[in-house]
């Protein structure tokens, strides 16, 4: 396996992104660089954090033994602190560490393919149309490869969030292109703070069931809870606000993409930005896979008719918002 | 004895004579009041090098007796808490006289303002004398009443400047009710006067006195918070910059939450936990109410204003948790705030004084940076803290901690519909509204003006253990004495099995990766507390 920093992999990408977006002329910048030497340093960058991904995940699929996992940690993030948590103080603790196993590997695998299927798709001459949304979309591409790897690979729940939260908000903040982005967009800065902040709370109701924010160590705990404890309470409360987080974030862009005829009239990178958003689903998912797997069948009705209500009132309400936007 | 904390004092108060005093062109006036602000900012920041992290006690005590026979003392010193709004206040002054050119400096004496605000801020942070704390308090509201005030006399409205005065008035008032209560509670018990800050936080008031005190505290900390509101700090509308609304937001203001911490908390623990429901739930209330008045908002300024009292409020629910993440968390998002916030005036002020398209790129780029970090994106600076805070919460109310995450996630709204306006410029002109004037100054818009709190805005966010390394031992001091069951630091360095007692009386604690134990790997005293702090001054 690689000797070097798993880090290099998402940090490559987006430090060529901040450095793309602060150096590319976009008109006013005197002494600013092309465009096209700002696209060059990004796609670079990216190339780059694909050569560097492969072998790794090609040693984990042939190396069954790596699969006990690899972590490289670059630092604290949150310090150690006494928290309560259901039985006793826990100690919440936070690190900048990526792990590595056949889990995260796959996630990353997915992540690289979403991010080469937008690179194509970005090449091609449409997305150049508006000069605006095509300089800001490759700085766009490589700081999403870079916080989709730390959702992939993040090791705490906290660094996923960091990462969905990152493509959401930038994604948002693409869909201004078009008439049609411009209603969709307007809608989402509403949506998506409220989704993330159910999902926040599923990641503090998930600290304080099991002292931990270690993905390993709550799927550990999780797959060996009691069922009295597991049918009712927490475990419920955090697989419901997960899932109603990540409808409202993710998924509103999903809804947006549902409407195929608001999608045809979209500019080719929103497009793109709606792809990117949707693939963050993934990594969520899987961060929080054996929780709702924990869920039984009692627990999981009153999830579902939930779920069900939010997805409808979502989808009631952008319905009405749009039709109002468009009159 | 180290005389730096004098000499932060000093700097500020010289600026204000000598910038008042001032009878050369205004040009040069300008020049001086910058070279002062900077000049504070010089002064002060030794303090985060020279702050010893490791040592409970305050530092850098100075103590002298004016009046003996009240109790009188020119007392200061600092902890963990006070390095960092302290480094925040001179930074700030610093950053928005810089920044705002010659609009904020039109009248000698408003410039003279600034400066005198600084000072009472600072020493409300440093004081360890309680009348000492309460001239500091007073000053700044006078101060902060000049500062805000129209520079022209048709320009506000009455009420507003009416509701301005009664707040700083009621708050006033009612810190003094506090010193003098006490005061007084102090000569019962030892037979004197005696206003120490140290010497009251280890007294034990009876229930009666602290429920009172208390209550006369929260008074004065909720009217020095609403001067925070739109309808208070916006209410010059011919104003031709933001220095009012960045200073009382992101300096004045604090002094009311500071002032839970160095009186509230310590100093009346058992009525703090009397209040706890009421005060966590009046918090939790006031967070969604402003957070939907922020979304509700069409003007970025009224949109920012609410949003930010929405992080006030945060502050404060954080305090009245009463356990360490929260105190904690809450510690650090008073710095956090005050960064943002400042910040997001400072931008509003440059995007009014010249059209959007006009500011590069680059710099709006990092203008954007600043609006996320004020929304609470991870990353950046709002989000640990804010973080923290929650979990905390959680520990006292479920519900609640819905709440306030809720009205958070509005107040965000707001401000990801202004960083997406922001991104995609020219920004519309209706989001200013009348305020501030068209007439202003053009400020600066330069990414060096904005660099230094958007370094601090990705710092803070992603590398926070510095600012939490110092916070540290200030916040144990607190916690010990409202919440003794969590003065465990200790077992946060363990991380062993579960105790077996733990394991038999509840299930899922067998599930728990962290419990209390010991430094040794034994199960701590369920009555084990931290090493009792002196508070005595290091001399």
């Amino acid at each position: 396996m690689g000797s070097y920093s798993l880090w290099l992999i998402p940090v490559l990408p987006a430090a060529a992104a901040v450095v793309s977006l602060a150096l590319t002329d976009d008109g006013h910048q005197a002494r600013g660089v092309s465009p096209a030497v700002g696209r060059r340093l990004v796609s670079t960058a990216l190339v780059l954090s694909f050569a560097l991904s492969v072998p790794i995940i090609a040693e984990v699929w042939r190396s069954p033994d790596v699969a006990a996992g690899r972590l490289d940690v670059l630092g604290a993030w949150i310090p150690k602190l006494p928290v309560a948590t259901r039985d006793a103080t826990g100690i919440l603790e936070v690190s900048w560490a990526l792990r590595l196993d056949r889990k995260s590997a796959a996630l990353l695998l997915a992540a690289l393919v979403s991010v080469a299927l937008a690179l194509v798709r970005a090449s091609r001459p449409p997305a150049r149309e508006s000069r605006l949304l095509g300089v800001s979309l490759w700085p766009y591409l490589g700081a999403t490869l870079g916080l989709l790897v730390l959702v992939s690979l993040g090791h705490g729940l906290l660094m996923v969030f960091a990462g969905l939260t990152g493509i959401v908000a930038l994604s948002a903040l693409m869909m201004r292109g078009s008439d049609a982005g411009a209603d969709v967009g307007a809608e989402l800065p509403t949506l998506i703070p409220v989704g993330l902040a159910a999902f926040v709370l599923a990641i503090g109701f998930t600290f304080v069931t099991f002292g931990s924010l270690d993905i390993r160590a709550v799927d550990r705990a999780a797959a060996n809870m009691p069922l009295e404890i597991a049918r009712w309470g927490p475990v419920s409360t955090i697989t419901f606000l997960s899932i109603i987080g990540l409808v409202l974030t993710s998924g509103a862009f999903g809804l947006v993409a549902h409407s195929a005829r608001r999608f045809a009239r979209l500019h080719p990178t929103e497009r793109v930005s709606i792809a990117i958003a949707l693939s963050a689903w993934l990594p969520c998912v899987a961060a929080f896979g054996v929780l709702w797997q924990v869920a039984t069948l009692a627990m999981r009705a009153p999830t579902a008719i939930g779920v069900a209500g939010a997805i409808g009132g979502l989808a009631l309400f952008f319905t009405h918002r749009l039709r109002t936007a468009s009159r | 004895m180290s005389h730096h904390l004098s000499l932060i004092l000093l700097t500020p108060l010289v600026g204000a004579l000598a910038v008042g005093l001032w009878r050369g062109p205004a040009a040069q006036r300008d020049r001086v009041a910058e070279a002062f602000a900077v000049l504070s900012l010089v002064v002060a920041a030794p303090l985060w090098f020279t702050y010893d992290r490791d040592t409970t006690s305050y530092q850098l005590v100075e103590r002298v007796q004016v009046l003996p026979a009240i109790g009188l003392e020119y007392h200061v010193g600092v902890d963990g808490v006070s390095v960092l709004l302290v480094i925040l206040t001179t930074l700030l002054v610093a950053v928005t006289v810089l920044s705002s050119r010659s609009s904020i400096l039109v009248h000698e004496s408003r410039s003279a303002s600034v400066f005198a605000l600084e000072f009472g801020v600072l020493i409300a942070y440093l004081a360890l004398d309680l009348l000492l704390f309460l001239a500091g308090w007073t000053l700044t509201l006078i101060a902060a009443h000049r500062v805000c005030a129209p520079e022209r006399g048709d320009g506000a409205s009455g009420a507003p400047k009416r509701w301005g005065v009664g707040l700083s008035v009621l708050s006033s008032v009612a810190l003094l009710v506090v010193v003098l209560g006490l005061g007084f509670a102090h000569r019962e018990i030892a037979g004197r006067f005696s206003f120490d800050i140290v010497t009251l936080q280890q007294l034990g008031f009876d229930a009666g006195t602290q429920r009172w005190v208390f209550l006369a505290l929260l008074m004065a900390m909720a009217a020095c918070l609403a001067l925070a509101l739109p309808g208070v700090v916006l209410r010059d509308r011919t104003s031709t910059s933001m220095v009012g609304p960045v200073l009382v937001t992101g300096v004045v203001v604090k002094m009311g939450t500071y002032s839970l911490i160095r009186v509230g908390l310590p100093m009346l623990p058992e009525a703090t936990r009397a209040f706890l429901p009421l005060t966590v739930g009046a918090g939790g209330l006031a967070i969604a109410v402003t957070g939907v008045l922020a979304l509700r908002r069409r003007e970025w300024t009224e949109s920012i204003a609410y949003a930010s009292a929405s992080h006030l409020a945060l502050i404060v629910v954080g305090l009245f948790t009463s356990n360490p993440v929260g105190v904690t968390g809450s510690a650090l998002h008073q710095f956090n705030h005050g960064v943002s916030i400042g910040s997001l005036w400072l931008i509003a002020t440059a995007l009014a004084s010249a059209s959007t398209s006009a500011i590069s790129r680059g710099v709006r780029a990092l203008m954007c940076v600043v609006v996320l970090g004020a929304a609470g994106l991870p990353m950046l600076s709002g989000f640990v803290s804010s973080f923290l805070v929650m979990q905390g919460v959680l520990t006292v109310s479920v519900g609640w901690a819905a709440v306030a995450v809720g009205g958070l996630a509005l107040g965000a709204a707001a401000l990801l519909r202004a960083a997406r306006d922001l991104g995609h410029g020219p920004v519309r002109a209706e989001v200013f509204g009348s305020w501030p004037s068209r007439d202003a100054a053009p400020a600066r818009t330069g990414w060096l003006v904005h660099a230094p709190l958007v370094a601090l805005t990705v710092w803070a966010g992603v590398y926070p253990s510095p600012l939490l390394a110092r916070l540290t031992t200030g916040v144990d001091r607190v916690v010990a004495r409202v919440a003794p069951e969590y003065g465990q630091r200790a077992i946060a360095e363990c991380g062993a099995a579960p105790t077996p007692e733990l394991a038999k009386t509840n299930a899922a604690a067998a599930f728990l990766q962290s419990v209390p134990c010991g430094p040794d790997g034994k199960p701590l005293e369920p009555t084990s507390t931290l090493p009792a702090t002196t508070g005595e001054p290091s001399r």
